[in-house]
């Protein structure tokens, strides 16, 4: 294992821990089955890290900006909704 | 063109769903999955003779594949097949990605926001260095090598040097997760470590501010960042300023040369402004993030993304 210490490519002795932000990764996500919108579950204080493609987060985002309909005419659960959204059973 | 379909691939993203509200308040059709969903939650048949005939079904959507008017491929997730055994999930992954990803890599008349394997190839930063150079960019001499030597006397020429992973492969050591980012290499520190693998290193700009440019098909969002950092993504909490600036004269021209080099709709650009105001082009992103700008700026980038997907193949 020394060995392979020694041998640790340079570029990750420059590794340091990804940046941290307030707020936690949601603990799972549905779809909004009429407007193809996320539905987070289980974010900590409302916001939630914005991905990076260099393993950190870009600051945190409220998903709670985004409107969502999550409550369709009262019916719980996912529907078919042939390829058109707005068709007239939705709430707005 | 209005019964034809957006298609959003992607998992758990609020950046995507800026997108998908802001095509839904147009009343275009969305259906949103992602490929890690197949195929617990999503089916697909396709036939193939002259033309595609199939449908793709998700949770709520059924969808014509011969219909698809654009799709976004937002970062997903892929099939893992937990539940097989590992040789089996082995197979069973090859075959969703040539089968499933493969079809929907080549729906007819559908625009890709952006292509899948034109990212693939846009991310190799070898290629994105002799491109951006190749077009005009101002690129800052680099070196990619493992030779100690070559190294050494590139950070003799050209020092001060940065040290940049040529491609980002993620690195946990225990149960940290650690990011590379950009920091200044005391050429004293470089040693026989730099054999072990290839290694960019990069003159450092000597940059008063950078910039983040978001092009997203003719719409050009650039974004002025000031932070003390020499990466600022290393703490966001010093970054100090997001301030919304023009681009300077030609380099629109230059950044829609480059997509069009690649094939690619969009792409997230990084620059850094020295105190010249030259913009040294460091990286192009071809699934950059740029949420966060939005959040912080109020640019309409998500608009931009659904006025293209809307738009579909002109």
């Amino acid at each position: 294992m020394a060995n392979r210490d020694a041998r640790r490519p340079f570029g990750l002795t420059r590794a340091a821990p990804v940046a941290t932000t307030p707020g936690t990764w949601p603990s799972s996500m549905s779809v909004d089955p009429v407007t193809q919108v996320g539905v987070y579950y289980g974010i900590d204080g409302g916001v939630m890290p914005l991905m990076s493609s260099g393993g950190g987060a870009h600051g945190t985002y409220d998903p709670t900006s985004i409107p969502q309909m999550t409550d369709i005419d009262g019916k719980d659960g996912p529907r078919k909704v042939p390829d058109a959204p707005r068709s007239d059973d939705t709430t707005d | 063109m209005t019964d034809t379909t957006v298609l959003v691939v992607t998992g758990m993203d609020t950046t995507a769903d800026a997108v998908i509200h802001e095509l839904y308040s147009r009343g275009v059709p969305v259906a949103r999955f992602d490929l890690g969903d197949f195929p617990a939650a999503v089916s697909f048949a396709a036939e193939f003779g002259k033309d595609i005939a199939g449908r793709l079904e998700t949770p709520s959507r059924s969808v014509d594949l011969a219909r698809v008017r654009s799709l976004y491929y937002r970062r997903p997730t892929f099939s893992e097949f937990g539940d097989l055994d590992p040789g089996d999930a082995q197979f069973a992954v090859a075959q969703a990605r040539f089968g499933f990803s493969g079809t929907l890599q080549c729906l007819p008349d559908c625009l890709y926001v952006n292509h899948p394997r034109k990212i693939a190839a846009a991310e190799w930063k070898p290629a994105q260095l002799e491109t951006a150079a190749r077009l005009g960019f101002c690129v800052p001499p680099t070196i990619v090598s493992n030779e100690q030597n070559a190294i050494t006397a590139f950070a003799k020429t050209h020092g001060p040097i940065v040290y940049k992973p040529v491609t980002w492969s993620g690195y946990i050591r225990g149960d940290t997760a650690y990011g590379l980012y950009v920091r200044e290499v005391d050429p004293a520190e470089l040693n026989e470590t730099v054999t072990t693998t290839a290694h960019l290193f990069q003159a450092k700009v000597d940059k008063i501010a950078d910039v983040r440019v978001t092009v997203v098909g003719a719409e050009v969002f650039c974004v002025r960042i000031t932070s003390p950092l020499t990466d600022w993504r290393e703490n966001y909490d010093l970054v100090e300023s997001y301030t919304v600036i023009d681009p300077p004269e030609g380099m629109s021209g230059l950044l829609r040369a480059y997509l069009d080099h690649w094939g690619l709709v969009y792409g997230c650009f990084d620059f850094g402004i020295d105190r010249h105001g030259t913009w040294w082009w460091y990286e192009c992103n071809p699934a950059g993030e740029w949420g966060w700008l939005q959040h912080h700026t109020g640019q309409p980038i998500a608009s931009a993304f659904a006025d293209v997907l809307e738009g579909g193949v002109t």
